[in-house]
């Protein structure tokens, strides 16, 4: 048996309780259901907007001629947007997505300590 | 030739060293070796990941890639960084609140399954090894271009100091390697190309003339974005998004986070600097455009980033630059190498030993052997492409499982076995049939007009699977858990409120 820390699996058993007895959380559980389900919701608005701007950048640069006339040091301006365009779109939706994440378990916790006692996390 | 690239390569090994044995002198528990005790900082832990992602594919391949075939290699760092946006959306935070170890432990915990454990374990196995081969062919090309020896020393090299270090320090030593190799790597590419930059604005010319090309010639319309191929694209970029979530390596990095919202943190910081490092490669690869034409070759190209410094900076300070392009290349083999086998290394050692430190060495030793085997019988492909093939296995074999485990609760283990088998099986198939079809001279034609009697569109669907792989997996192992009579294991409530409630603070 290895040394694990507290709340992570060793091999057979699978939850984090092994050895507690089980806390009753009913009190918590509707916030619960409702926590998983806006992260869920957050994750699929994000990458679906994602996926939209990546398609708009994507026929941009690709079906405008117009675009190729126009040379910044050297290179046509397609080219510019296909090396360097995606960077600042995946990078605002990552910041968008943490903070608004955060913001949801905050709520989540000021809902469920109200209501009696929010459930075991992961074992830290 | 000259001696400073290996010394330059003496000198990186030496600093990998000690930093891993600084490393080992504070791992003492089996939870350091494997997660390294979940105490490691944000900025620390971003520098890791992004240490270990940062492949041969893309210091030495993007460039050869950009080069070679033009703009459509750029989708490849796009969509490796769009792969890390998907894993932050959906399975940074929950996963480190999992609390296991690695994928196997994960799928094994969520389903109670054993028999879902091993298919899981089996294919970490392979998607690693897959992914460890074309760094040793990276490593190979790399020392044949700056010393007069055969390519398996460069190999061979990699692999001995890859299961040396792994072995000794496990993953509280790998992390601060790792850390390091960013850097290095980062700094490995973006001096030169300031130097490269001066070049070309003519700062070593006498009266400062600037080379002049045509543009419409360097940057042909039909090699950038307008030459686009809708159906090989969209698949690509599928595959590379949803295939992160897949990568074993990728998955076991969040476990060393205190917890899940340091997770999502060091994520954002890691796309950060992942995005930096792929912006200055890209630049590379123009740059080789307008001045290394000469090179677009098979095979040659991948080593145009080792000659852009010599080729354009006079003297001493040209093969001072190149030296550091040989050693951040070899920080790119290391770092990527070293972090997969840690993590394979984990899942081998649990699976058939129980998880000791003393059977984790002796697996981390047995993981790298095996794809050195592979690696010293196969012909070296292009480095950026072969990491993107990687890539599509993981997201049909792997990510639909690991993604539906997180928010499905429906999911079974025979949904999930189904689904593994369905996805790999289809996807591995496809691709030997794709290779095997181009090795028997069925070239494409000039339009993407059949040849040879295989239709065009047949040989769209087997090069780039993943358009139809992934979808076809995920209809599976949904199909597949509905119809179990067994339904989902009774402690799925349980197990995912774990990995989606915030963990208590400490006050």
């Amino acid at each position: 048996m290895p040394d694990v820390p507290a709340g992570a699996p060793s091999s057979g058993t699978s939850t984090a309780t092994a050895g507690r007895p089980e806390e009753p959380d009913d009190a918590a559980a509707p916030y619960t259901r409702g926590l998983v389900r806006a992260q869920l919701r957050l994750g699929l608005a994000c990458v679906v907007s994602f996926l939209a701007v990546v398609a708009l950048l994507t026929v941009t640069m690709s079906a405008v001629p117009a675009l190729d006339a126009v040379v910044v040091l050297g290179v046509p301006l397609p080219w510019l947007v296909h090396a360097y365009g995606f960077y600042p779109v995946i990078l605002a939706f990552a910041v968008v997505f943490a903070v608004t994440a955060a913001r949801n378990e905050r709520r989540y916790r000021a809902l469920a300590e109200g209501s009696g006692g929010p459930d075991e996390g992961g074992g830290s | 030739m000259s001696a400073l690239p290996l010394v330059a390569i003496g000198l990186l090994l030496l600093a990998t060293g000690l930093i891993g044995f600084y490393g080992l002198r504070i791992s003492r528990t089996t939870s350091d070796f494997f997660v390294a005790s979940r105490t490691v900082r944000p900025v620390w832990n971003a520098s890791a990941i992004s240490g270990e992602y940062l492949s041969a594919g893309t210091f030495l391949g993007l460039s050869g890639l950009v080069l070679l075939s033009g703009a459509e290699a750029f989708w490849f760092p796009v969509g490796y960084a769009a792969g890390y946006l998907l894993v932050l959306l959906f399975v940074a935070g929950p996963l480190r609140r999992s609390g296991a170890y690695t994928i196997p432990d994960f799928v094994h915990a969520r389903l109670d399954s054993v028999v879902a454990r091993r298919v899981t374990s089996v294919l970490v196995l392979v998607i690693g090894w897959l992914y460890v081969v074309p760094q040793l062919h990276g490593a190979a090309l790399v020392i044949t271009s700056v010393a007069p020896v055969p390519p398996w020393v460069g190999s061979v090299g990699i692999a001995v100091v890859v299961s040396a270090v792994v072995a000794a320090g496990g993953m509280r030593s790998i992390t601060f390697v790792q850390a390091f190799q960013f850097w290095v790597k980062l700094t490995a590419l973006a001096l030169p190309l300031v130097f490269v930059l001066m070049a070309l604005g003519g700062a070593f010319e006498p009266g400062g003339a600037t080379v002049t090309f045509d543009p419409a010639a360097v940057f042909p319309h039909d090699a950038g974005p307008g030459g686009l191929d809708a159906y090989a694209t969209v698949s690509l970029l599928l595959a590379l998004l949803l295939g992160t979530t897949g990568l074993p390596h990728v998955l076991v990095r969040f476990y060393t986070s205190p917890d899940g919202g340091s997770a999502r943190r060091t994520t954002v910081v890691v796309l950060v600097m992942i995005s930096v490092f792929y912006m200055v490669s890209s630049t590379l690869g123009l740059v080789a455009r307008v001045v290394a034409p000469d090179l677009a070759e098979p095979g040659v190209a991948d080593t145009v980033v080792l000659t852009l410094p010599t080729r354009l900076v006079p003297g001493i300070g040209g093969e001072l630059l190149a030296a550091l392009v040989v050693a951040g290349a070899f920080a790119a083999f290391l770092g990527t190498s070293s972090g997969l086998v840690v993590a394979l290394a984990g899942v081998v050692s649990q699976d058939l030993f129980g998880g000791t430190v003393r059977s984790f060495r002796w697996s981390a030793v047995a993981c790298t052997l095996i794809p050195l085997a592979f690696a010293l019988v196969t012909i070296p492909q292009g480095l950026v492409t072969s990491v993107g093939t990687v890539f599509v296995f993981a997201a049909s074999a792997l990510s639909p499982v690991i993604l539906l485990g997180v928010w499905w609760r429906r999911l079974t283990a025979r949904g999930a076995v189904a689904g593994m088998v369905v996805g790999s099986v289809l996807c591995a198939t496809a691709l030997l049939a794709s290779s095997a079809l181009v090795a028997a001279g069925y070239g494409t034609g000039p339009a993407g007009e059949a040849v040879d009697g295989v239709p065009g569109v047949v040989r769209a669907l087997l090069a780039q699977p993943a358009a139809w792989t992934i979808p076809l997996a995920t209809a599976t192992v949904v199909v597949v858990s509905l119809r179990d009579r067994h339904g989902p294991p009774l402690r799925t409530d349980r197990f995912l409120r774990r990995l989606h409630v915030p963990e208590l603070r400490r006050r």
